[in-house]
């Protein structure tokens, strides 16, 4: 990434539009070319492209729970009276407890569940950082 | 003019403005202007976008449709509650970390391609003017309910259009996405305090939930409709059972108003469309970082469960309370029939009456016309960075200084204020007035059908798929609009059966259709050159990483001064 925008003024033409990151350069966080490599772990296109498919990986496998769950409640309702009859939780029918706040609870449990994985998978595959521990780098995560 | 209503448009503008004002952009920056320097904490930018995200259809419309529909009123709240789940599995982080100022801009670079990107800009502003014209109606009804009174000569509707409209416009034009963004996350707290009190009220007076549904259920489900010799007489029509044809429909069982295909096919239509939705979506190049884009839209999950889970609660509390409190009340037995409102869209202004009088009316008001304005807010700016950054910059004046470039922002932010405005009162002609509620929940539909249709599968595949390329987005981004709006346009025109509600919500049709022309196409092009410094920039960390040390640098040199 070129930083052509680096030093600009708000008056100074850019030869092109710059990209937000190239902005950034004017700003407090600098673009990526514009510090020292010295002391940074970059990541290399091989590190990427194996962090890419475990992220791959993690993401599909809750999709698809997520797809199974939203697609079990007409399921349900088509074939198990039970689904709607019966009364569990202050007089409700189990579906009318998933649709009126269940099913955003397991929503909330799936996006948790999935931030910390993704942030342990990064942590692990990632900037070098091959000894932090999982779960205090997941717990930064969602601080 | 009461004097509620004179406090309610009051505290309404004095915490737009003052937001706005203390919040003001600090200098002629695009970055600053579109994206508020990238350096929006978690908690705030969770809350901008619950602000951003929940409008007035979120607000008004999901206790609405549980009070009209029971159960399958609440498939609205699981569909936008469920949106953000693929958002953060699939779309959060790599969108941040790739960095740039739209969701147009994104797939232009990532692709590499000029057409991509215009193709792009015009999907985007269907699905803009498609979400902003029912944002501009619902300020105009919640001026007509609160005010009643036009000025200048126009009707109290298009005054309230035109004043909540332009109040926005201004407000965003000069606030940018700094102000925009305190503005949402205020009137997010806002909004969620006026249902958190609402539920606490009702609660406290002795509403049970679950014996409220058990006893709603004993009798058929049945909502007033107009009819009589003149078509003017309010009478109650049993609703059809569409799951369990044949037997009454009830408010605790699902069928009063899908199909199991319908169901369905409302929470794809509506879960994927989230991810395809340029003002929300923007929010996310806010971010710090791709790791805080994703914490972010943890705490939005969060948030919108709750969020949803209370107005649920209250649409079957007005359809408990409402019968018994008609009784002593006139202006209540002017709004119903045999104990049901006509307008579902009263359930909760009507609720804040009966428990907090005026007072009540007057938050639940202000609560509904702060729903509407931060929504308008944020689909203005996202029209005015691909207006302003997509074309202009890129298009017609590439050599802008930073300086012009922030003012087409704020031009094409007024320009899209008055086409929405105009269109809304347009679209308002009293002939419209008992369809209306019908059109806003409609159009929104809409939105998300195009955006969930043409837009999320396209940004899928390219953070998924390397072989992605131009033609096949193109081609992809072609299919999914033209195939949404021809099925949505369709729907209209049919007898209401399971065909009618698939057109209606298409997303599950054409979303994969979408996905094999993007496949097809790109498998018989060439990908585009770069590939792998993108895949570098969007599934990297080192970008993080340098801006969380900067960040603890910058606060260690705080400290230490």
């Amino acid at each position: 990434m070129k930083p052509s925008s680096a030093g600009s003024t708000p008056e100074s033409p850019h030869p092109r539009p710059p990209s937000a990151g190239e902005h950034r350069a004017g700003a407090d966080f600098p673009a990526d070319s514009d510090f020292p490599s010295d002391n940074e772990v970059r990541d290399t296109p091989a590190e990427v492209d194996a962090a890419f498919r475990a992220q791959r990986g993690v993401a599909l496998a809750y999709f698809v729970v997520f797809l199974v769950l939203v697609a079990a409640f007409p399921v349900l309702t088509m074939t198990l009276q039970w689904w709607t009859q019966a009364r569990v939780f202050g007089d409700l029918s189990p579906g009318f407890v998933a649709a009126a706040g269940g099913l955003y609870l397991v929503f909330a449990i799936i996006g948790i569940a999935a931030a910390r994985l993704s942030a342990s998978v990064e942590s692990r595959m990632l900037g070098g950082q091959h000894g932090l521990d999982d779960d205090s780098a997941a717990g930064e995560e969602l601080k | 003019m009461t004097s509620t209503a004179v406090v309610t448009l009051a505290a309404v503008l004095i915490i737009v403005l003052g937001v706005s004002f203390i919040s003001r952009p600090r200098g002629p920056s695009t970055v600053d202007f579109y994206l508020a320097g990238q350096r929006v904490g978690v908690m705030t930018n969770s809350w901008a976008i619950c602000g951003d995200y929940l409008s007035a259809a979120s607000f008004l419309g999901v206790a609405a449709a549980v009070y009209v529909s029971g159960l399958d009123g609440a498939w609205y709240a699981v569909g936008f509650a469920a949106g953000f789940v693929p958002v953060l599995l699939l779309i959060a982080a790599p969108l941040r970390r790739f960095g740039e100022f739209s969701l147009a801009d994104f797939l232009g670079r990532r692709m590499d391609s000029d057409p991509v990107r215009l193709a792009s800009v015009g999907v985007v502003q269907l699905v803009i003017l498609c979400y902003l014209v029912p944002q501009s109606v619902g300020g105009g009804i919640t001026w007509e309910l609160l005010v009643g009174q036009g000025l200048l000569g126009l009707s109290p509707y298009a005054t309230g259009v035109l004043l909540s409209t332009a109040v926005v416009a201004v407000v965003v034009a000069f606030g940018g996405m700094r102000g925009t963004t305190w503005n949402q996350a205020v009137q997010f707290l806002l909004l969620f305090a006026a249902l958190v009190w609402l539920a606490v009220v009702v609660t406290a007076d002795g509403f049970r939930y679950g014996e409220a549904v058990q006893s709603l259920s004993e009798a058929p489900l049945a909502n007033p409709t107009l009819g009589g010799a003149d078509g003017q007489e309010w009478t109650l029509t049993e609703e059809t059972n569409h799951m369990h044809p044949g037997e009454p429909a009830l408010f605790g069982e699902p069928g009063a108003r899908y199909g199991p295909l319908g169901q369905v096919a409302l929470v794809v239509t509506l879960g994927l469309g989230t991810a395809g939705l340029p003002h929300v979506m923007n929010r996310y190049f806010t971010s710090p970082t791709g790791k805080a884009a994703r914490t972010t839209t943890v705490w939005v999950l969060v948030l919108i469960g709750a969020f949803y889970a209370m107005a649920i609660m209250l649409g079957a509390a007005a359809r408990d309370i409402i019968p018994d409190a008609v009784a002593g009340r006139p202006w209540l037995q002017e709004l119903t029939v045999d104990g049901v409102l006509h307008t579902p869209e009263h359930a909760l202004p009507v609720l804040g009456r009966i428990y907090g009088e005026q007072t009540g009316l007057g938050l639940i008001a202000a609560a509904a016309l702060i729903a509407a304005m931060s929504t308008v807010a944020g689909l203005l700016l996202a029209s005015a960075a691909t207006w302003g950054h997509d074309v202009y910059e890129r298009h017609i004046n590439p050599r802008a200084t930073q300086r012009q470039a922030v003012w087409a922002g704020r031009i094409t932010t007024l320009l899209g204020a008055a086409l929405a405005a105009g269109l809304a009162i347009a679209l308002r002609p009293e002939a419209f007035a008992p369809a209306m509620p019908s059109l806003v929940a409609t159009m929104v539909t809409w939105a998300f059908a195009v955006a969930g249709s043409a837009l999320t599968p396209v940004l899928v595949l390219a953070i998924w798929w390397h072989r992605t390329t131009a033609a096949g987005s193109l081609a992809g981004l072609l299919t999914g609009a033209t195939l949404s709006v021809s099925m949505f346009m369709t729907a209209g025109l049919i007898e209401a059966d399971w065909l009618r509600e698939l057109l209606a919500a298409p997303t599950l049709v054409v979303a994969p259709i979408t996905v094999a022309v993007v496949v097809l196409v790109s498998l018989r092009t060439r990908a585009p050159d770069g590939v792998q410094a993108h895949w570098v920039r969007m599934h990297g960390t080192a970008a993080d990483r340098r801006a969380e040390r900067m960040a603890r640098l910058t606060r260690g040199g705080v400290d230490a001064r």
